[in-house]
């Protein structure tokens, strides 16, 4: 088992849908070290769909990091750090066009209780406004990256102690 | 009593965004309307002016669940608008990067998207829960599938490589070879499929006139070249196509529809394809259809899944011998000399024919571009056979009617976004 992978979820296409890939954008410029470190992988996906199974087989864990629209308390811009079981009243988040969200490739890994699936999801959510197609990120949710990225690095060191 | 309105503003489990609209007044149905309300795709505007080498890369875009078909569909366009044609190595590649496609886009319509309707299923997620070795053979099948393309053109999702001249590089014929254990695996999983598809117990449902329509290739099964079959007109020309089939903007929805040329819908998909092309299957693929009591002609829309089993064994079994086959010499691209042309093509997309037709001038500039995606030619088709069941189903509760008629469109495994394209809009002022 590998340790940790981090992906940044959105289509940069499609307004705050993209606020998940700027975050670990930028943590990647702040933290070059890490970003070297042989523990960490970082992907970027746009629309993963089911394949987002076998691109968080076989690490111990996981850190998605996505913008999430609706569900209770979230306002643009605010920041969750939520668990798959969270993620059942955000299955309209993603955007996708094929019906198969975050929510929903995760309850099914879940549900097939597939063995090289990370133990440990750790579900980064950033709360976005709109997801227009052709938008630029909200500015309140622009405003939020750098406290999320600092919330990213300060959940990849937790992982990284142990 | 489902005398009432059906209204399902947005669509499961199929590709894209779509609704269903369903007005009943009276007992009496008044409407039918299958609505597409996913944003307008431009792509034959921006096309061009483009140089010909970007379409198969941009036309790709327009599906991220069948983007092979896009660049195929395109690429034979552009070669016979240039004259030029390919050696059977480029041809061969590009068959087994095609049925790779069609693997994992049938193992996800028929396990993911319509199979919980035929087991009464909300979702794949129960039927995951009742049956979880099932939906893992499947998430296995298909990841076979999407594996095979990324070992040819890079990635799953909107492929590099092909282009129109053949490939930019041979891929290894050791990453091929290493996909053959799976493949194997996938053939026997897809025959066990045709056996447990001929045993769901499909909602009864008989059309008795359709028009089928698909590529067809008399020495194999049609795919990436061929004429047009028709189960009425027989076999065109794909330059006669546009003869014979027209796209006609409706009001009620963003894509356009497609009729013949008299006006009636037809239809194009696995069913078109099995329907009249059952013979040029490949012996394992016709052995496991016959074996199951799987044979033309095939009425009952809802059995598309029959079909699309039978298929997901050929192209198993073609991905094995394309890849034991496969043994590349010399250049994989010939260099293209420029012409004024105009050329056509059409292949078979997982969810039936697509046509292209490309205008392009002496600098290899697009001029004009028509695109006429496989849900589009089958929306007119869906409307229809709605019509057709209405008695039964207004005899129905409301929800199961709801679901009875959602899952009709399920069955054509509608590709929404792709469907959606824009005629050219002049505006006259009077």
């Amino acid at each position: 088992m590998k340790r940790l992978i981090i992906i940044g979820i959105g289509q940069e296409l499609r307004g705050d849908d993209a606020v998940g890939i700027a975050v670990v954008r930028e943590w990647a410029v702040e933290y070059p070290k890490k970003l070297a470190s042989p523990q960490i992988e970082v992907d970027f996906l746009p629309l993963p769909g089911l394949a987002l199974l076998d691109h968080i087989s076989g690490f111990e864990t996981a850190i998605l990091v996505d913008a999430v629209l609706g569900g209770p308390g979230v306002r643009p811009g605010s920041l969750l750090n939520l668990s798959p079981e969270d993620l059942v009243s955000f299955t309209r988040g993603t955007g996708s066009a094929h019906g198969w969200g975050v929510a929903e490739s995760l309850r099914l890994g879940r549900t097939l209780k597939q063995e090289d699936l990370p133990e440990k999801i750790i579900i980064l959510g950033i709360g976005g406004k709109q997801v227009d197609l052709g938008a630029k990120i909200s500015p309140e949710v622009a405003e939020a990256i750098p406290e999320a990225v600092q919330m990213l690095d300060h959940v990849v060191e937790e992982i990284l102690r142990g | 009593m489902a005398k009432e309105t059906i209204h399902v503003p947005a669509l499961a489990r199929v590709e894209g965004e779509g609704g269903l609209y369903i007005g009943v007044k009276d007992g009496k149905v008044e409407e039918i309307k299958v609505n597409i309300y996913e944003p307008p795709r431009f792509f034959e505007g921006f096309l061009r002016g483009r140089f010909l080498q970007d379409v198969p890369d941009i036309t790709a875009r327009i599906c991220g669940i069948c983007p092979v078909a896009y660049q195929f569909s395109s690429i034979r366009a552009m070669e016979k608008a240039l004259g030029i044609t390919v050696p059977p190595q480029v041809t061969a590649l590009r068959k087994l990067l095609y049925y790779a496609e069609w693997i994992e886009s049938h193992v996800l319509h028929i396990y993911m998207l319509q199979g919980p309707d035929l087991t009464g299923h909300e979702s794949a997620i129960t039927l995951a829960a009742d049956a979880p070795e099932v939906v893992a053979n499947a998430l296995r099948a298909k990841k076979a599938g999407n594996d095979t393309m990324s070992a040819i053109a890079g990635r799953s999702v909107h492929p590099v490589n092909a282009c129109v001249g053949g490939w930019y590089r041979w891929p290894e014929k050791t990453k091929l070879e290493a996909m053959l254990p799976e493949l194997r695996w996938g053939l026997e999983f897809a025959k066990e499929t045709v056996r447990w598809a001929v045993n769901l117990d499909y909602p009864e449902l008989q059309i008795e006139d359709y028009e089928f329509v698909a590529v067809h290739n008399e020495n194999e099964y049609g795919i990436l070249e061929g004429d047009i079959i028709s189960s009425i007109h027989g076999v065109l020309a794909e330059e006669d196509y546009e003869k014979y089939y027209a796209e006609k903007h409706v009001q009620h929805s963003n894509a356009l529809h497609s009729y013949t040329k008299d006006g009636a819908p037809y239809m194009v998909g696995p069913l078109a394809r099995f329907n009249m092309n059952f013979d040029q299957l490949g012996e394992v693929a016709k052995q496991a259809a016959l074996d199951n009591g799987a044979k033309p002609e095939i009425t009952n829309p809802y059995k598309q899944l029959i079909a699309r089993a039978v298929e997901t064994v050929q192209a198993f079994d073609m991905c094995i011998q394309l890849i034991e086959a496969y043994n590349p010499t010399g250049p994989s691209y010939q260099p293209l000399v420029l012409a004024k042309g105009n050329g056509c093509a059409a292949s078979e997309a997982p969810r039936g024919l697509l046509f292209h037709r490309y205008e392009i001038d002496e600098n290899g500039l697009v001029e004009f571009a028509r695109i006429v995606p496989p849900t589009a030619q089958n929306l007119a088709r869906m409307e229809a056979d709605l019509s057709k069941m209405m008695p039964q189903v207004l005899e129905m509760p409301h929800d199961e009617a709801t679901l009875t008629c959602e899952h009709l469109l399920r069955a054509y495994d509608p590709c929404i976004s792709c469907a959606t394209h824009f005629l050219t809009l002049t505006v006259e002022e009077v």
